[in-house]
């Protein structure tokens, strides 16, 4: 792995080099204490019953020979929930326990405790459950049409957006070329290493504390309190460290909280539940299906000036994320183009089908593949190379984009752009490629993409985060947060933040697990906004206890406020002081300042600036600053057998300020990883609402041998919101991959495929891998 | 292994009575077993006889021009076996891109072959290579050639009292070659693979075996293609006519893993490649 080019600010101190992570240690080590390591004296295990069709009419549930099977505490229905029955952040309509009807197979319609998991186990398939089979709706478009069998009370709609702007049919008019396209993308399952656990107890206030592998613990939070019938104060989510969500565990977690909630509160006894593999994959909401149907229109020399696009995103049984996951695809539909002209629609619509939510990304590589996927088809329409049309239209400082926003801050989507294609002379070697021999095998081709990506929630709703800083009296510090360490490296992060503020070390920091009932409700842990919104957050509390300590530490050095300069763990006024550069220690500075009854302690809060959003033409400031991405992929395809080989990526991304150089570069890495199993490999597939894959063994995701060599150029590009200038990093890696790969493997065989994955059949054949005989290896426990 | 019961014998009559007894299963690498295992999670399991001390099991033996492996032998010792890379190169490129390197370190001869799979990388090698088996049990011993020994996915001739105990051929001096298509490059199963063993003689292919995996319910030989082949030179029209004819031998389904039609024209493609000299293009 290469890192080309870092032009490092040597303004900061520890912000932009490369810190080893904070938790690393714990975490090589065993040391680190993950949601199923949790045990309680006394505890029960619960486990699920499962729908034993994806859509039904529940006619009687009998738990009467499960709830008499010697070790059994507890078989809970629908009927013995205390609070509501359902949940969900936007539509609460989600069952923990499923009353009338199940809407796909990872619906839950009973629940055990018993003292051992086998027994748990024994229980459930003693549980008899009378069904009406309905029909099942699998296809989103299907599920929109007059007449089509409902899955929720109302029409399957679950969200509408659009984007309207200038005049669609003038565009049109004013294009010499117009292209229509459709493209579609899998279903993929987050693959986080770790699959779901909690450990719920009951308290002594008759409330309950959850400890699981949780990532957005304040919606779960009231997801549970609805379902118990508790106030939020009775409810006490603690995040244990989590191995792997990306944005996988929220709905999924609420639901196994509330179940595992309900068993505690019923036998009085902590209850643990800890999901198999196959039990999260069939239960776990997944990135969302896409069917995109693009128009795009361009003057002969190519300048870009309508795009149509109407696009059909399966949102499964439940709305869970898919209103804020489809909207932001809205916003970004017409990708990092100035485009005068633009109609887009969107729609998600429930299914039969395996939920759909956040991952990494949320909405935007689906989109990412199609219209960067578009733009090269449109440069070959046009007879352009892909870097020319893209250079002739992408945004600009200043430029408008298709929500009608003008973009204040410095555009730095050249710049990605020729960092990704200069060194590798993309436009010679893009046009060597195409004149390849028809009959050799083995040819090489190259592809680029790029994107730009709203950061934070943007318009989707309140965006606000606070970070607590407590100085104890030794120097050393205490952070926590309402956001979450998940992986992705924010307790390195805001740590590193904390300790270029305060002057010291991040070895002094510790960096707690968030806990709803000890750290602000802070939002999710999504949306690329923890380093921006938490640092921003973290920089207030700084600055304020540094108005506190300040006076103590001039009145010890005997210097004004100003001359300070916290460095290393200690304090001094360099050149200033009679007593030349003699240094405080910061613990000193802490205890005298405890002594002397000042507050070490503060909560700093920070709110998002505004966005605005108008529902009716889908224009307003969607997100209030961007980033900026370019990739470029090299691929050898076998023509013959239709395996595609990635020989390697170059990466290049605008995320601001580095925070942590290492963390940085994990995150392009992981990202282009991610991306290259979306593009190549992984596929949830689905017939009649049954899921296809059950394990790792069927659901290939890439290992460490299918990585090629990735080189990343970061851009240095503060930002004038964020905090230090850092702006985000982790999605937009992730996003831009696929379409690289498909570019690419278009530049060595001139075929252009636009369904994902790009597996050996569909290239060599064009079709697509589907179980048709009963699986042979593996049955999901519980199912 | 500590969840499940065993029984650990050290000397092979030990466990060929043990294996007389009810509700017992030998167990090797477990890489397949264990898995299976996990299906039946919390149903009773039988005793598992651990096959691990049987210390001449473990051998790679040579006597005149006849190799015999212990079916302990593993992918990984296999793979790197001086001996084997020249007297059977598809058994080792065979074993070489099976699983991952963890796998191979655990996987067994014996094992990949009494699990029946028709996609076992190791047992189309062993086709072409003409391999002997010998079983035996508390009743005695017996031998069987290879092709013999599979009745369909997953079943094959072994009594439940049987072990495999020996895996015998002779050495070949002359070309052979094992190539398969997978879906990523390590821990998958191949969707298709062709071994072959062939002597090449004044421009002329003589002796030529061929045997197909993952596209019949067994690993089967190519008879037609392997006598069309017979003394011919081997030519792009030849090559082509080959291609052709083991297409219409395989008998390939369309699963998770791939489709019919891919896999067909995969066996051709194969073939072509593996008498071309093209190595395994992972």
């Amino acid at each position: 792995m290469i890192l080309r080019c870092m032009k490092h600010d040597s303004k900061h101190k520890i912000v932009g080099s490369s810190v080893p992570r904070v938790d690393a240690f714990d975490k090589v080590s065993g040391r680190a204490k993950y949601a199923a390591d949790y045990n309680a004296k006394g505890q029960l295990y619960g486990m699920v019953c499962y729908a034993s069709h994806p859509h039904a009419k529940i006619l009687n549930i009998d738990t009467g020979k499960a709830a008499k099977l010697p070790g059994v505490r507890a078989v809970l229905t629908h009927e013995d929930i205390p609070g509501e029955k359902s949940f969900g952040s936007v539509i609460p309509h989600q069952m923990a326990l499923c009353s009338d009807k199940v809407r796909y197979s990872g619906d839950v319609v009973a629940i055990v405790a018993a003292e051992s998991i086998e027994v748990a186990e024994q229980a459930i398939e003693l549980i008899d459950v009378d069904y009406r089979q309905l029909d099942v709706v699998s296809d989103p478009k299907v599920a929109l049409k007059d007449g089509a069998i409902l899955i929720h009370d109302e029409n399957n709609l679950c969200a509408y957006h659009k984007v309207r702007r200038g005049n669609i049919d003038e565009g049109f008019e004013k294009s010499d070329v117009i292209l229509e396209r459709d493209y579609s993308t899998s279903k993929i399952e987050h693959s986080y290493i770790e699959p779901e656990a909690v450990l719920a107890e009951p308290g002594e206030n008759g409330g309950i504390t959850i400890t699981g592998s949780v990532q957005n613990l304040y919606s779960i939070r009231r997801a549970v309190a609805r379902v118990l019938g508790l106030s939020l104060n009775r409810v006490r989510i603690i995040q244990a460290t989590l191995g792997g969500s990306f944005g996988g565990k929220d709905e999924t977690m609420s639901a196994l909280c509330c179940r595992a909630g309900l068993l505690a509160l019923a036998t009085g006894k902590p209850v643990k539940m800890v999901n198999t593999r196959e039990m999260s994959m069939r239960e776990s909401y997944k990135r969302h299906s896409y069917q995109i149907h693009y128009k795009v229109g361009s003057t002969k020399c190519g300048i870009l000036q309508a795009i149509e696009s109407e696009i059909y995103a399966d949102a499964g049984a439940y709305a869970a994320m898919s209103p804020f996951v489809t909207w932001r695809s809205a916003v970004h539909a017409t990708g990092p183009y100035s485009i005068p002209n633009v109609k887009t629609d969107v729609y998600a619509a429930y299914t039969n089908n395996c939920y759909t939510g956040a991952m990494r990304g949320f909405g935007s590589p689906q989109i990412c593949f199609a219209i960067e996927s578009l733009i090269d088809e449109l440069a070959e329409e046009l007879n352009l190379d892909p870097l020319e049309l893209r250079l002739k239209n992408i945004l600009k400082d200043n430029s408008i984009t298709a929500t009608g926003q003008g973009l204040k801050h410095k555009v730095s989507l050249k710049e990605v752009l020729d960092n990704v294609t200069e060194k590798m002379g993309f436009v010679d070697k893009w046009k060597q490629n195409r004149e390849q021999k028809r009959d050799t095998a083995f040819k090489r081709g190259i592809g680029i993409s790029c994107s730009y990506r709203g950061i934070s929630l943007g318009a989707e709703g309140t965006d606000a985060a606070g970070v607590i800083i407590s100085i104890q009296t030794d120097g050393s510090v205490i952070l926590s947060t309402g956001l979450i360490e998940m992986g992705q490296g924010a307790a390195t992060t805001i740590s590193m933040i904390v300790s270029e503020k305060l002057g010291i070390t991040p070895d002094r920091i510790r960096f707690l697990s968030a806990d709803t009932s000890r750290s602000p409700d802070s939002g999710p842990t999504v949306a690329s906004r923890t380093t921006f919104m938490a640092g921003n957050a973290a920089l207030r509390g700084c600055h304020e206890l540094l108005e506190r300590i300040k006076p103590v530490a001039a009145e010890l050095l005997r210097c004004p406020e100003q001359d300070l300069l916290f460095e290393n763990n200690s304090v001094y006024a360099p050149n200033k002081t009679s007593e030349g550069d003699r240094k405080i220690p910061f613990s000193e500075l802490a205890d005298k300042c405890f002594q002397k009854g000042i507050s070490l302690f503060a909560h700093g809060w920070y709110k998002s600036p505004p966005t605005t959003w108008n529902e009716e033409n889908g224009q307003g400031d969607a997100y209030f600053t961007y980033v900026y991405g370019a990739n470029l992929a090299e691929v050898e395809v076998d023509c013959i057998t239709g395996n595609v080989r990635v020989l390697k990526f170059i990466s290049s991304h605008d995320p601001g300020q580095i925070v942590n150089l290492s963390g940085a570069l994990g995150q392009v890495y992981g990202g282009v990883i991610m991306g290259i199993g979306y593009a190549m490999l992984e596929n949830y597939a689905e017939s009649e609402g049954n899921p296809l894959v059950a394990n790792f063994d069927e659901y290939l995701l890439p290992t460490a041998c299918d990585i090629p060599e990735i080189e990343t150029t970061l851009i240095h590009n503060p930002d004038e919101l964020g905090p230090l200038g850092a702006k985000s990093l982790g999605e937009p890696a992730c996003e831009i991959a696929a379409p690289a790969i498909a570019n690419a493997v278009f530049n060595a065989t001139g075929m252009r495929i636009r369904h994902l994955p790009l597996t050996l059949e569909r290239v060599k054949l064009g079709k697509e891998l589907v179980r048709i005989d009963s699986r042979g290896s593996v049955k999901a426990r519980g199912g | 292994m500590t969840k499940y019961k065993t029984i650990n014998p050290t000397t092979l009559d030990e466990a060929l009575e043990t294996l007389n007894g009810c509700n017992v299963m030998p167990i090797a690498g477990g890489t397949d077993l264990l898995v299976k295992f996990y299906e039946v999670y919390g149903k009773s399991l039988p005793k598992l006889v651990v096959l691990d001390g049987l210390i001449p099991l473990h051998e790679i033996k040579t006597e005149n021009d006849r190799i015999s492996l212990g079916p302990l032998v593993t992918f990984s010792e296999i793979e790197n076996s001086p001996e084997l890379r020249k007297a059977a190169p598809q058994l080792v490129q065979a074993a070489s891109v099976a699983g991952s390197v963890q796998i191979r370190n655990r996987a067994t001869i014996g094992g990949n072959i009494a699990n029946g799979s028709p996609s076992g990388d190791l047992i189309p090698p062993l086709y072409v290579l003409n391999a002997e088996l010998e079983l035996s049990s508390v009743n005695g011993r017996r031998s069987i050639p290879i092709d013999k020994f599979f009745k369909g996915p997953g079943i094959t001739v072994l009594e439940k009292n049987e072990l495999i105990t020996s895996i015998s051929f002779d050495k070949t001096f002359e070309n052979g070659f094992f190539l398969r298509l997978a879906t990523r490059k390590a821990l998958a199963i191949s969707k298709v693979s062709v071994a072959a063993n062939y002597s090449m003689q004044n421009g002329t292919i003589t002796n030529v075996r061929i045997a197909l995996g993952a596209v019949a319910p067994t690993v089967i030989r190519a008879p037609r293609t392997e006598e069309y082949l017979s003394g011919k030179e081997l030519n792009d029209n030849v090559l082509s006519t080959a291609a052709k004819l083991i297409k219409e031998e395989a008998k390939p389904i369309s699963d998770i893993r791939s489709i019919a039609d891919y896999r067909r024209e995969m066996v051709g493609v194969l073939l072509k490649r593996g008498l071309n000299g093209i190595p395994q293009s992972e």
